[in-house]
């Protein structure tokens, strides 16, 4: 119970008019850097540092917070309407989003996934103040063999991911690990596919191939056509979710916020993995699986409940231990050192007032971004009505900027251009991008947990079996696909994909 | 669209924007704004070290002096960046010093061609363990590896990194074999060290010291000279008769080949004059680095030419150099 | 979708033996020590086993006719090849002649000879867009365009 008493505490620090303030700049621009393509929190966030050095820590504390969750806000902004991830979390967003938009559907997409994300936002931090550092301790036992065989469990997923054949599913998830391996080897340092070009050093980045795959080759494949004719459906049904799509997406919330929070958990898990997750899960449990993909509200639900979900669930172990779990907690957790505060686990012991009062700005942040995202749904979905012959010049200067500003490079722009061919060509060979971008996430963890394993084990393969959560994944892995392979529906559309 | 532009105008207000005019006039330096290149994430420990010194820099420069960061391959991308541009000491390169250290060392084609400015900080590196485990000193660590040769494991981020070196560097003096664990992301690393996945973590101050202040790590011993003022209990490697592991993060300021004498003697009176300030040290402080300004291009290229000689043995010991 | 399976998963082969061959050379390792190369070569062999049974399965397959979404006269090639060399073009003269002048070109070429506008329009589109993206983007969030010949 005293955490609650702490959370009262917190909420009377957050709803202070100074730190309503600077929530709500927080939130403000993290929404706007969400829907910027490259541009990220990471970024933002040390642009205000010396800015904000004259303000009190915990201001300056409430509006970082209010950068990384509102980021995941506004990241499912631009997948929806123009098929442009705005952050690695989107990416499946787009696809259901983007074909709700295509339909007319815009509003409620957008609607539900600024839903979605609340529900599952508010909901978590309550699991957040109740659970979490026995969690935190549980989450420690996740060593390379543990994460090895998740990386390896979450590879099967591709098999719900597929809409078409399972075979090509296959081939672009290995290209994509094989994307995945460029770069230097995690061990030798040794140059693997670089080709003397420096920056492949770093391997391929992912938000150039999203960029790339999924904006510029949707701009092809469109402007290939005459562009007299009707991209988007104009005639805007309505606004905001009906009560149907309610019915259809209150479980799948329920569902992710639970998924996302735990896999949040576990650290060095993004929040990228359990959107596709979620993703599968509904899928796999719909009666109409057939239909995802083609614009079904669940397909946006889920994935965005689970991203913020998981974003609440990276909180754990930063309570209780300290330890960020990705680049926007850290460059938090590093200002924070900048004013004196120490980071870590006694932080909630040495400065209660900091850490409750964000704890309860993030309640009062996630109603504000409700209450921002829900009018802005009506001028978003008015850029569809821009012709297309004038936004598809906007959305290829869109990627083009996004691109370079991730690294202020050349190199990634051309990177992201020659995805932008991939994609297209993908699209007219009927090739599917979305296991290549689970491929290219899952890949650089796969690999280095398998190295680190191996160094630990001495080379010995059976430790992936002997410990035991390690064996449960592997267990679920091989459940997945036989599960899949040995359903007659599944086969028999694969079958009839085949055939067409 | 109205919305829109109240955005715009709100942010602007936020972030306090300053239009910086672009003077052409070279006669005097600095006569337009400098900027730091930091090779590294935004938020990572040099990054935030040279933010924390902008404010400073901008009032006695009396020019805006932003940081701008460029990151990849270890930081290369940025010194190549910096190596490539005008040599008019308006494009500095702010860094720890491994990518002029390291990088070369592992692969001589790395080097770039660049003048040190100042030596201005150094941050501790440390090897750890968790508070559980059974070896409470660096003693206890040396006669079980004597023991059991390659049976406890060790973590750094990773043969460019820094901790790497000291780590072979403490192997080598100590006559042991720890099998060496790769993880770039010192997070992740020190994670491990935790849930007790591997045995030792070797790596820099402000990874591990709040966890060590909770009592969940301890520090068994440090590459400084002298003891930390943070964790006066941990011994130094030179007490334990190691005094060759002394590899430490060092901040470095570097520009362009062939850099004016006129700026290299402006930066040595500002820098001189800026990291005496008692509230940059303390801010340091709070970022973990000690300052420790040392001057003189010359000097030190001699420093790091012979920084380099040293880590190519280890390289070439090791295999990382071919 | 016969021929089309047939061109594209021979190619995937194709990638997949460069890729296994690279990854051999890169050196494989062993099980204790896993080298630069396994991994990929692992990645390299599952995408030719399916790519190989794709393209089985095709050449069984008597084609059918071609299923693209839009038939062959109707697809506009010279759209797709303008904005894709556009977009080169524009990555290459970017670091030279600046962010704000070769947006401004990119965009005018959009709009006139991608998507036919009138002049004005088009002229007066690529303005403001240009003006706006530089604001939002170099000037409030710093995100140091490219300079090039006019210092802008």
């Amino acid at each position: 119970m005293e955490s609650f008493q702490n959370l009262v505490m917190g909420l009377g620090t957050a709803l202070h008019p100074v730190n309503l303030f600077y929530c709500f700049i927080g939130v403000l621009i993290g929404t706007l850097t969400g829907v910027l393509p490259g541009i990220g929190p990471v970024g933002a966030i040390s642009l205000l540092l010396p800015v904000t050095f004259h303000v009190p820590p915990v201001s300056a504390f409430i509006m970082f917070a209010g950068i990384m969750y509102g980021a995941q806000y506004g990241g499912s902004t631009t997948s929806i309407l123009v098929n442009i991830p705005g952050e690695a979390s989107s990416v499946i967003t787009c696809m259901d989003g983007y074909a709700m938009a295509r339909k007319g559907r815009a509003g409620p997409a957008l609607g539900m996934a600024a839903f979605a994300s609340f529900i599952a936002g508010t909901g978590t931090l309550f699991g957040l103040v109740l659970i979490a550092p026995p969690l935190a301790e549980f989450g420690l036992r996740f060593g390379p063999p543990e994460y090895f065989s998740l990386m390896v469990c979450g590879l099967t997923i591709v098999v719900y991911l597929a809409r078409g054949s399972i075979a090509k599913a296959l081939m672009m998830m290995s290209f994509g690990l094989i994307l995945a391996a460029v770069g230097l080897d995690p061990i030798s340092s040794h140059p693997r596919f670089t080709y003397g070009v420096l920056a492949l050093r770093d391997g391929v980045g992912l938000a150039q191939v999203v960029i790339g795959l999924f904006g510029v080759s949707e701009v092809l494949i469109t402007v290939e056509r005459s562009f007299s004719r009707v991209v988007f459906e104009t005639k805007i049904k309505e606004l905001l979710p009906t009560l149907q799509d309610w019915k259809d997406s209150i479980l799948p919330v329920l569902r992710a916020s639970i998924l996302g929070f735990f896999m949040g958990i576990i650290p060095g898990i993004s929040v990228v993995i359990p959107t596709f997750v979620s993703y599968s899960l509904e899928k796999k449990l719909s009666k109409y699986p057939e239909k995802f993909g083609t614009g079904v509200i669940e397909g946006v639900a889920g994935p965005e409940a689970a991203n913020n979900a998981a974003a609440s669930g990276t909180l754990v172990p930063l309570l209780s231990l300290g330890i960020p779990a990705g680049a926007s907690s850290a460059i938090v957790l590093g200002a924070l050192m900048i004013y004196g505060l120490n980071p870590g686990p006694l932080l909630i012991k040495e400065s209660p007032q900091v850490f409750w009062g964000v704890i309860g700005s993030m309640y009062i942040g996630n109603v504000m971004l409700l209450l921002l995202n829900l009018p802005l749904i009506g001028i978003w979905v008015k850029i569809l009505k821009i012709p297309y012959g004038i936004l598809f010049s906007l959305i290829i200067l869109f990627c083009l900027i996004g691109s370079y500003t991730i690294n202020n490079s050349l190199t990634d722009m051309y990177i992201m251009t020659i995805f932008g061919v991939m994609g297209y060509l993908m699209k007219k060979f009927d090739y599917e991008a979305t296991p290549l971008i689970l491929a290219l996430v899952l890949g650089p963890m796969m690999e280095n947990a398998l190295h680190r394993s191996m160094i630990i084990s001495r080379g010995g393969f059976l430790v992936f079996f002997q410990r035991p959560i390690s064996a449960i994944f592997f267990g679920m892995a091989l459940l997945i696909l036989l599960s899949s392979f040995l359903s007659k529906k599944k086969l028999g559309e694969d079958i009839l994909n085949m055939e067409e | 669209m109205k919305v829109k532009i109240l955005w715009i105008v709100l942010i602007a207000t936020v972030l306090g924007i300053r239009f910086n005019t672009v003077g052409y006039g070279q006669e005097k330096y600095p006569s337009k704004p400098i900027q730091i290149v930091v090779p590294f994430g935004a938020g990572g420990s040099s990054d935030l070290f040279f933010r924390s010194l902008t404010d400073e820099l901008s009032k006695m420069m009396k020019v805006p002096v932003t940081v701008v960061d460029r990151t990849g391959a270890s930081g290369l991308v940025g010194a190549d960046f910096v190596a490539n541009s005008k040599n008019d000491g308006y494009t500095l390169l702010g860094t720890s010093s491994a990518p002029i250290t390291i990088a070369p060392a592992i692969d001589p084609k790395d080097a770039r061609e660049l003048d040190p400015l100042a030596l201005l900080a150094y941050q501790a590196n440390l090897i750890a363990t968790r508070n559980e485990s059974e070896f409470r000193t660096l003693d206890d660590l040396v006669e079980y590896a004597k023991k059991k040769p390659g049976a406890l494991t060790c973590g750094t981020s990773g043969i460019q990194s820094e901790p790497y070196f000291a780590l072979e560097l403490f192997k080598a003096a100590a006559k042991i074999d720890l099998r060496h664990v790769p993880i770039s992301s010192s997070r992740e690393g020190i994670t491990n060290t935790l849930g007790g996945h591997i045995d030792f973590w070797f790596g820099s101050l402000s990874t591990s010291q709040s966890l060590m202040k909770a009592g969940r790590i301890r520090g068994l011993a440090v590459c400084t000279e002298r003891r930390l003022e943070s964790f006066p209990s941990i011994p130094t490697f030179a007490e334990k008769n190691y005094p060759q592991v002394n590899v430490n993060l060092i901040i470095t300021l570097l520009g362009p080949r062939g850099l004016p004498q006129a700026v290299i003697k402006t930066w040595e009176d500002v820098l001189k004059a800026v990291l005496a300030n008692p509230e940059v040290a303390a801010s340091s402080k709070r970022l973990n680095y000690d300052i420790d300004l040392q001057v003189g291009t010359e000097k030190l290229r001699a420093y790091f030419k012979g920084e380099v000689e040293r880590f190519s043995k280890i390289a070439k010991q090791t295999g990382l150099r071919k | 979708m016969g021929r089309l399976d047939i061109y594209s998963s021979g190619f995937w082969l194709l990638v997949s033996i460069y890729i296994a061959i690279e990854s051999y050379r890169l050196d494989l390792g062993n099980w204790h020590t896993p080298g630069p190369g396994y991994f990929s070569f692992g990645a390299a062999l599952l995408l030719g086993v399916m790519s190989l049974s794709v393209l089985v399965k095709a050449l069984l397959k008597p084609p059918k006719g071609e299923t693209l979404a839009v038939a062959p006269e109707e697809v506009r090639w010279q759209n797709v090849v303008l904005v894709l060399g556009s977009m080169f073009f524009y990555v290459l003269l970017l670091n030279s002649v600046g962010f704000v002048l070769c947006t401004f070109l990119l965009l005018v070429f959009f709009l006139l000879g991608v998507s036919r506008q009138r002049c004005l329009t088009a002229i007066l589109i690529a303005s403001l867009v240009t003006i706006g993206s530089y604001i939002v983007f170099d000037i409030l969030l710093n995100a140091q365009l490219p300079k090039g010949i006019l210092g802008v």
